[in-house]
């Protein structure tokens, strides 16, 4: 059936996963995030930070952060970011200058979830003809901005973040193809 | 719901040897790029293990191609026990992966995906109706040009792979 309103007040994109075991760098990835939003404008908040009990394979740990932009005063985009490190202990490494540094050595999923959150302010749902209002405004004369405007660019976005992540990770899949994009004619 | 027809069914790429499996994910952007092709990451996992490197990265792609039709690739790459070698290419050292790959190509066709001719049972019969009689040419043609691209995609990889064919390893190093 189709939807009434395909653009609900929190339109989610796709999810994106990584996996990853090995040797990272936790202090370095935890920067890069945090920076990554910093650099384009986000409010960075950690909701969350979980140190579990250590087993004998290592230390759980898990991180909740959001972040969120206002785009206009009808667009917020949001990020929420779950991260998760299983049997992860230190291990002292040492770099190509010779100098040593603690890297962590054990499992880590993250999870990204970016939404498109619309009338942030609740300015449109004060009667329910505003609300009748919006959904006509959102179906009918947002259709185009959504599809082919802040639909599009919040997953790039959230793509750019992730081959970022895949790269502090130094992972092989770390290509992103639009890295490069012009930002000159953007609409959005 | 929307009627989703799959046209490519797993194609394989099986591989064992020596590749560069950066620029094998460069050519499968590459291509989705030039397509103006959206993707959506399903799994990107990668492990270090003491025998190699395990990667399991699946992609689906989709295109629109008008407001009733749209295409979804999905592409499932394994990578198995994979390290990192030397070798020699023109007199030169170069870095290289050696392992085994398996690459699965599907391709789909997905009818309706705005889900317009799904509300009573006589739209859906219409619908049917539409596509293997009244559009049967333009859905026929719709699912050459799918099985097209998709072959074009596994040709390019299948040639970037036999071009390191010549190659000899020099030396291993560890995987990480």
């Amino acid at each position: 059936m189709p939807e009434e309103n395909p653009w609900p007040d929190i339109v989610p994109e796709p999810r994106s996963y990584v996996r990853y075991k090995g040797i990272w760098d936790m202090q370095d990835l935890y920067e890069s995030i945090a920076d990554w939003f910093r650099r384009r404008k986000y409010k960075f908040h950690e909701r969350v930070y979980k140190h579990k009990h250590p087993s004998p394979y290592g230390v759980e740990r898990q991180y909740i952060w959001e972040s969120e932009r206002k785009e206009n005063d009808f667009i917020q985009f949001h990020y929420d970011m779950y991260i998760h490190t299983y049997d992860a202990h230190d291990i002292e490494v040492v770099m190509p200058d010779g100098n040593k540094k603690i890297f962590t050595k054990g499992r880590i999923w993250i999870e990204i979830r970016p939404q498109v959150r619309t009338d942030w302010e609740k300015r449109w749902t004060e009667r329910s003809f505003y609300a009748k209002l919006k959904a006509f405004y959102a179906k009918y004369m947002l259709r185009r901005d959504f599809t082919q405007g802040w639909m599009p660019k919040i997953r790039y976005e959230m793509y750019e973040l992730q081959s970022m992540l895949k790269a502090r990770l130094k992972m092989e899949a770390d290509e992103y193809e639009h890295l490069h994009r012009g930002g000159v004619h953007r609409r959005f | 719901m929307s009627e989703l027809r799959i046209i490519v069914d797993h194609m394989k790429l099986d591989y064992n040897g020596i590749m560069n499996v950066k620029e094998l994910f460069k050519i499968i952007n590459k291509w989705s790029q030039e397509r103006h092709i959206q993707k959506k990451e399903d799994k990107c996992h990668e492990q270090n293990l003491p025998e190699g490197k395990f990667i399991e990265y699946e992609i689906s792609h989709w295109k629109k191609i008008s407001d009733y039709t749209r295409y979804v690739y999905k592409i499932r790459a394994l990578f198995q026990e994979l390290k990192k070698v030397e070798v020699a290419k023109e007199k030169k050292k170069i870095k290289a992966d050696q392992g085994h790959v398996l690459i699965y190509f599907d391709g789909f066709i997905e009818h309706d995906y705005e889900h317009r001719w799904d509300e009573r049972p006589l739209f859906i019969f219409f619908r049917t109706l539409y596509d293997k009689f009244i559009f049967k040419a333009y859905t026929e043609r719709f699912e050459h040009r799918l099985v097209h691209e998709i072959h074009d995609l596994y040709n390019e990889i299948e040639k970037f792979l036999n071009t390191y064919r010549y190659y000899k390893v020099i030396s291993k190093a560890p995987h990480f």
